[in-house]
């Protein structure tokens, strides 16, 4: 039955439609409306029910998709992917980062981590959430987004990058960095 | 190798790889490397923390009934010349959730039956013509009472539920079966109280002492067998509501069997039904 298996992925699928609008309600219902749509015409290509969550994801991130595009929402292409050489400047240039503080607020830290998401480039927060959030596996992405996996890497690589840099305790960091050095 | 390449080369999660040279070399100048060993131990970390971070509200019920009910209405009208909104469509989802609900049970009820799917699609358009049966709208028991008997195959008593305004009947179709529709407003939900003679497979382990609960395209269906009727009563309510709505339905109902005129009235109703 579609709505049962539908059901027992909606939350999922519901606060990742969220993040991929930016946290507006009404267009991520709407995108849900749309997705379900699809997923209920095509659920005959579903072969087996294990694959039930990757392919409910696969229609959502594929409607997103389409969906931004004929909205012309955004620019057709927001980032300019890595090649290897590219990729692997940008993994020698990684510098370990100070160590935590001991003392911080993590409801306030969520909070931020939620804006710093949806300040990301579309490109890289979608890889970043179905990996480090939604947990698929790197390849899976790679096939639900149509890109190669050395370009899911780098996204990944580039969207911690810029959480982490994006995150209060960093800044504090970075100050203290900068107030030590100055 | 640089450590760039060995860190492209060993990059965590991208699952099994071939295990060239280039890896093998990799993974030696690891062993000797530090900074590439706390690049690697930094990724793992960074992604814990993301994902022990991220925000995962649930979806809000309006929105799940929102999806869940254009669905319904979507496999009562799929959309062939263009989609049309009824304004029927909240009954048609609400009818729609009861009999997909119902062959969910049947189908349960006989884990190798394979025609279930088709019978989803029979129910489905016995559904569309049952919108177009009569119905009546009523406040007043009694009349309504009278309306439906001659209508259905059965006795049927409309049971005064607590809270709930009664708001009149209408006639189904389920399973080929004819069945009445009692309509109540409860809490400002439409709550539906389908009243169908039991066919061979219906609910079997349903009995007035044991519900059968389900949840379907954001409706809770309540079901029990009482009488040699199915009795379910669907709407977008709490379950634990549903439930103690029903069981109010069944004490009402064992009620009035305890009169023994009643008993042989609804033994005859029921002969003549079989
Ligand atoms: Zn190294």
């Amino acid at each position: 039955m579609f709505e049962e298996v539908l059901s027992g992925h909606f939350d999922a699928l519901y606060r990742t439609a969220l993040r991929l609008c930016r946290g507006h309600e009404a267009d991520a219902e709407d995108l849900m409306q749309e997705v379900a749509l699809r997923a209920f015409r095509q659920f005959h290509e579903l072969r087996e029910i294990e694959a039930a969550r990757s392919w409910f994801f696969t229609t959502l991130m594929r409607t997103h998709l389409n969906r931004v595009r004929t909205a012309k929402r955004h620019p057709e292409i927001a980032i300019d992917d890595l090649d290897d050489t590219a990729f692997e400047r940008a993994l020698e240039a990684w510098q370990a980062p100070d160590a935590p503080d001991r003392v911080f607020d993590r409801a306030r830290l969520a909070d931020q981590l939620e804006a710093a998401l949806d300040a990301l480039d579309p490109a890289l927060r979608e890889v970043v959430w179905l990996v480090d959030v939604e947990g698929f596996r790197q390849r899976e992405v790679a096939t639900m987004l149509r890109i190669p996996e050395g370009t899911v890497a780098s996204r990944l690589y580039r969207a911690r990058r810029e959480l982490r840099e994006r995150l209060p305790i960093d800044r504090a960091q970075r100050r203290h960095r900068t107030q030590r050095e100055g | 190798m640089r450590c760039g390449t060995a860190r492209r080369l060993l990059w965590p999660g991208t699952g099994p790889q071939p295990v060239t040279d280039a890896v093998t070399e990799a993974e030696a100048h690891l062993r000797t490397c530090a900074a590439c060993r706390h690049f690697l131990a930094d990724q793992t970390a960074v992604a814990e923390e993301i994902e022990r971070l991220a925000p995962r509200p649930v979806a809000p019920a309006a929105v799940r009934e929102r999806v869940f009910e254009r669905l319904a209405r979507e496999r009562v009208h799929p959309p062939a010349g263009g989609r049309r909104v009824s304004v029927r469509a909240a009954g048609l989802a609400l009818a729609a959730a009861v009999m997909l609900a119902l062959s969910v049970w049947v189908m349960r009820s006989e884990p190798g039956d394979v025609a279930w799917q088709q019978q989803v699609a029979a129910v489905a358009e016995d559904h569309v013509r049952s919108t177009h049966e009569e119905s009546i709208v009523s406040t007043d028991a009694a009349t309504v009472q009278q309306w439906l008997s001659g209508r259905v195959p059965f006795a049927v008593h409309i049971p005064m539920i607590p809270d709930a305004a009664f708001e009149g009947a209408r006639l189904c179709y389920l399973d080929g079966r004819r069945g009445a529709v009692l309509r109540y407003r409860v809490d400002g939900r439409e709550l539906s109280y389908y009243l169908m003679p039991a066919g061979p497979s219906a609910l079997p382990s349903a009995t007035p002492e044991r519900f059968l609960h389900g949840a379907e395209s954001g409706y809770q269906v309540v079901a029990w067998h009482d009488a040699g009727l199915v009795h379910a009563l669907v709407g977008n309510l709490p379950e634990a509501r549903l439930v103690e709505l029903a069981r109010f339905c069944v004490e009402r109902s064992t009620a009035r069997r305890e009169s023994a005129a009643e008993v042989a009235s609804i033994a005859a109703t029921l002969r003549r039904a079989w």
